[in-house]
């Protein structure tokens, strides 16, 4: 099933005694004994409450988790070396309280939290990422100890679709090429730029394959339609960058990533070439994820 | 489950649920035990205020030092009161070293073995009703060890008692159905300090039981209830004396009983732990797993250490023979018997008439001789030093009924008479809200059984002496006498009468208690099982029942149980979610935690021609949502339904 948003249902719950459910089990075993060998009502009856007890306490451990939905978040990608955060939302859509709820990948316990009703909580799950490429999603649990820690309900292992991803490691430093001064045609990158540190020119209405985080929500919010801001007035220098010839290929395509990361910050237009990709210039920071999302994915073979 | 810190003393809760179940204990148990537990908690607690913790070494070592301890006063750690006592050192001992919730929780599982102790020495009504306030209380603190915060104390009490009250149907059917095993699995070892009879008679031994108003027995009489004078209860006979204590001897000899059976009842005999089944002269037959011993005696074949119910018949006589061996042990004063004493019983015996009235005769002017000499009768005879018949006869001439009845039957024997003494119950008290006979510790007595026309037939002297002994008045009289108020005239009588009756209605309840509770045994399981429907059904069938039992409720927990909470009501989230979906139908699904406006900018994006008809649906949306504009609402809903994306091309491509 997609993760992009998961109800948990009774058939996605499953309940076990926990440790301390066990020996809650066993000092049972010895009440009865001890109920059978002297033949004692109130033994017995002492027995039978706490064994009923325990029973019917699943039926609250189910309902701690039913009907929470668990949301797929957003993917924070991450440099090589530091972990990419995969994030999931708890959504509790019902009036009712739920307490403890602790969300595990693996053997690993990431954070315990309660909702109050109506309530929903973001949880970051951070993945250590050691080389550059594809982080697979991490698969998670949730359970609860509720109410008595006799009992452990669990949810089916979720699984994540939206993979994370390690970007190369940026060098410590890599000088950016000679600007080359090439003057883009397309219509675009002709007068007004959507962004960079210019002044604001003015308010277009929208289009395709812009950057959405220039809309201008206060005049859409007055029902003017969707418009963006225009920015004008910055030099336009443009810059190639490709892989050097020479050095191990990770070193390499860290030397790329740090000069994407340079030109992005001094505000160039630049573009990438890698074998037979060729992302064109621009400025942003989607224009940047693009770049480095490509050398995280670059391979020799020309994948 | 998390721990909380290294160094985290359990909650006060959880030393409450020790405290409640340890406590009673130190009834029973030495007193060393329940006090080490004490100071071990102490020392736990003290740990707060700078006191030091004990050292790995030094733990171990006290936990040897529990067991010698434990093994010097019972020789053994196995049984009742050792296990128990051990019990009770590792719950302190566990305190000291508490340190995480983990710890916690094996404190509270301990104290419910502890509390089944209390239950097994104290099976008592008000034990029962403790018992759920203990559950509730051990469930409030398991939920507290099991997550420190939010929840409050308020709900945490009411979750669990909502949880109990949940469990009492189940668990009452558990309890009903649920196979009673006869006899239990192993022999509990004899309890120590129990009191009661003793098979022992010397000057004292019976009116220390005077202040001891514990139950016995109830007997419940099934038909016409016999009068006072002909409810003897035999418990042991005495046949050997040395002057001062008169002990069990040989019994010789078989019986039948004669005559029209007067008395049909059911006893209900709380622990002795002892043989004896105290019977009504004469019983008939012995009830099941129990035999009609020599002396018309009935043994239980297993000691009685718990409330054991058996019914039994008593005929007027018992017919049997006395042989030589036995007449001469019936008899035997076998020490120097005063030359006083020889004199009277020489005195007596003169002329007692042919043979097979002679014992008759003797009888009579034996009882007449303290009748005569105006014998009295005192609940607090003096001490009658070495030759107690001697001083109780010449000198004292006052005593309690062991008195009189050693005196009667030394009398008896000097006089050439077998005489022996049996010590039981008399009297008892009719509960009329029960309907049965009350059998308490200070209704202990002691009498006499003289060998007369072939059969032993009873024969009390204190009854003679004091008629009044034997008479409700009297239970009056040793009632005050219990309760310390020592004289007439404290209370009112109108108050007197309201107590007692309060104690009669309490010792019905008592009874049925007993019944149900205290002796649920199989052979009562089985009378209820069919009284259900349920006859003839077998002891695996029945457990097996209990376990399908607990698997269906678990299973329809599972699937039925745990409604699936309610969502909250939000009509303008229902509508824009229909509007979602019209959308999604088309392939642009609105992602988690994109606002309205992301989705309205995506979706117009791709579908230019929509952008009209998005913008005003997501305008009313931000506004019934977020600024609260609900007149709105009908106007949003109109434009959700009017809203119908066809699958238009996109302009342009």
């Amino acid at each position: 099933m997609s993760m992009a948003a998961c109800t948990l249902g009774r058939r996605s719950i499953y309940l076990l005694p926990t440790r301390e459910g066990f020996w809650f089990l066993g000092t049972l075993l010895v009440l009865l004994l001890a109920a059978v060998n002297y033949g004692n009502g109130l033994a017995y009856a002492l027995t039978f409450l706490l064994a009923a007890m325990a029973t019917l306490s699943s039926a609250v451990s189910q309902r701690n988790l039913l009907g929470i939905t668990v949301h797929e978040g957003a993917v924070r990608a991450a440099f090589a070396g530091s972990p990419v955060g995969f994030r999931i939302i708890l959504v509790n859509a019902t009036q009712s309280p739920r307490f403890g709820i602790t969300v595990a990948v693996g053997k690993t316990t990431i954070t315990t939290v309660d909702l109050a009703a109506l309530e929903q909580r973001c949880i970051d799950i951070p993945k250590d990422t050691v080389r550059r490429g594809r982080v697979s999603a991490p698969i998670v649990r949730l359970y609860s100890h509720y109410p008595y820690g006799l009992l452990r309900a669990f949810s089916r292992r979720l699984k994540l679709e939206d993979p994370g991803i390690a970007y190369p490691k940026p060098a410590h430093y890599a000088a950016l090429p000679a600007g080359l001064g090439f003057v883009d045609a397309s219509p675009e990158s002709v007068g007004a730029r959507p962004n960079g540190g210019g002044d604001f020119h003015g308010l277009t209405p929208l289009r395709e394959g812009e950057n959405p985080h220039h809309i201008h929500w206060k005049a859409v919010a007055a029902g003017r339609g969707l418009l963006v801001k225009r920015f004008a007035g910055l030099a336009d220098r443009e810059i190639w960058l490709t892989l050097p010839v020479a050095g191990e290929l990770e070193e390499r395509l860290g030397r790329v990533c740090r000069q994407a990361l340079s030109a992005e910050r001094e505000g160039y237009r630049y573009g990438l070439v890698l074998d037979e990709t060729r992302i064109p210039p621009d400025n942003g920071r989607f224009h940047l994820e693009r770049c480095l999302h490509k050398l995280a994915l670059y391979s020799d073979h020309g994948d | 489950m998390e721990t909380k810190g290294p160094g985290r003393t359990p909650s006060w809760l959880v030393v409450a649920l020790i405290a409640l179940s340890c406590v009673p204990l130190s009834a029973h148990l030495p007193w060393w035990t329940v006090t080490g537990a004490g100071v071990f908690v102490a020392w736990r607690l003290g740990e707060r205020y700078g006191l030091k913790a004990p050292v790995r070494v030094l733990r171990w070592l006290l936990v040897v030092l529990v067991s010698v301890l434990i093994y010097a006063r019972f020789h053994t750690l196995l049984g009742e009161h050792p296990g128990l006592s051990f019990l009770v050192m590792l719950i302190g001992l566990k305190f000291l070293e508490a340190r995480s919730a983990r710890d916690a929780v094996i404190l509270v599982l301990l104290s419910y073995i502890a509390w089944l102790g209390d239950l097994l020495l104290q099976p008592t009504m008000i034990m029962g009703v403790l018992t759920l306030a203990f559950l509730i209380a051990s469930f409030v603190a398991l939920s507290q060890i099991s997550q420190a915060a939010g929840l409050g104390m308020r709900s945490r009490i009411r979750h669990s008692g909502l949880l109990l009250a949940q469990a009492i149907p189940l668990a009452l059917i558990a309890y009903v159905v649920f196979p009673r095993v006869a006899g239990g699995l192993w022999q509990a070892p004899a309890a120590v300090g129990q009191t009661g009879l003793t098979p022992i008679l010397r000057p004292g031994s019976l009116s220390a039981l005077l202040s001891s108003r514990k139950v016995a027995m109830r007997v419940i009489f099934h038909g016409p209830r016999p009068p006072r004078d002909r409810r003897y209860f035999r418990a042991y006979v005495l046949t050997m004396t040395n002057g001062r204590a008169w002990r069990q001897g040989p019994l010789f000899g078989k019986g039948h009983t004669e005559g029209r059976v007067f008395a049909s009842y059911t006893v209900l005999l709380n622990p002795t732990h002892d043989h004896v089944l105290p019977a009504l002269d004469w019983p008939v037959k012995a009830p099941a797993a129990s035999v009609l011993a020599a002396g018309a005696l009935i043994r239980s074949h297993r000691p009685v250490n718990r409330l054991l119910r058996y019914r039994l018949q008593a005929a007027p006589l018992r017919k049997s023979a006395l042989s030589a061996a036995a007449y001469r042990l019936n008899i035997a004063l076998p020490y120097p018997v005063g030359a006083r004493i020889r004199g009277l019983a020489a005195r007596l015996a003169k002329n007692a008439g042919p043979r097979k009235t002679r014992a008759r005769v003797i009888t009579r002017r034996v009882l007449n001789y303290f009748v005569s000499h105006h014998f009295t009768y005192t609940l607090n005879p003096p001490a009658m030093g070495r030759h107690p018949v001697t001083r109780f006869l010449f000198h004292v001439r006052a005593g309690y009924c062991e008195d009189y009845a050693a005196a009667f039957a030394t009398l008896m024997r000097a006089a050439g008479v077998p005489t022996r003494i049996v010590v039981g119950f008399s009297g008892g008290e009719f509960n009329p809200d029960g309907n049965d006979v009350i059998v308490r510790n200070w209704d202990a007595h002691s009498w006499a059984e003289v060998w007369t026309a072939g059969a032993w037939r009873r024969v009390d002297p204190t009854a003679v002496v004091a008629p009044g002994a034997l008479t409700e008045r009297f239970d009056t009289l040793r009632q005050m006498l219990a309760h310390g108020a020592g004289h007439f005239g404290t209370y009112g009588s109108f108050w007197r009468t309201a107590r007692h009756h309060v104690r009669l209605w309490e010792d019905a309840a008592t009874t049925n208690w007993d019944n149900w509770v205290v002796d649920y045994s199989r052979r009562r399981q089985r009378a209820l099982l069919k009284r259900l429907g349920l006859r003839g059904t077998k002891p695996l069938s029945l457990g097996l029942a209990v376990i399908v039992l607990g698997f269906v409720v678990l299973s329809l927990i599972k699937t039925l149980g745990g409604r699936a909470p309610k969502q909250a009501p939000d009509p303008a989230r229902d509508i824009y979610g229909r509007y979602c979906k019209k959308l999604a139908a088309l392939g642009i699904r609105r992602a988690v935690g994109e606002g309205p406006w992301d989705y309205a900018l995506r979706v117009s994006l791709l579908r230019p021609d929509l952008k009209e008809a998005i913008t005003h649906i997501t305008q009313s949306y931000v506004a019934i949502r977020y600024g609260l504009d609900l007149g709105r609402l009908k106007e949003f809903k109109q434009g959700v339904r009017r809203f119908r994306p066809g699958r238009e091309p996109r302009p342009g491509s």
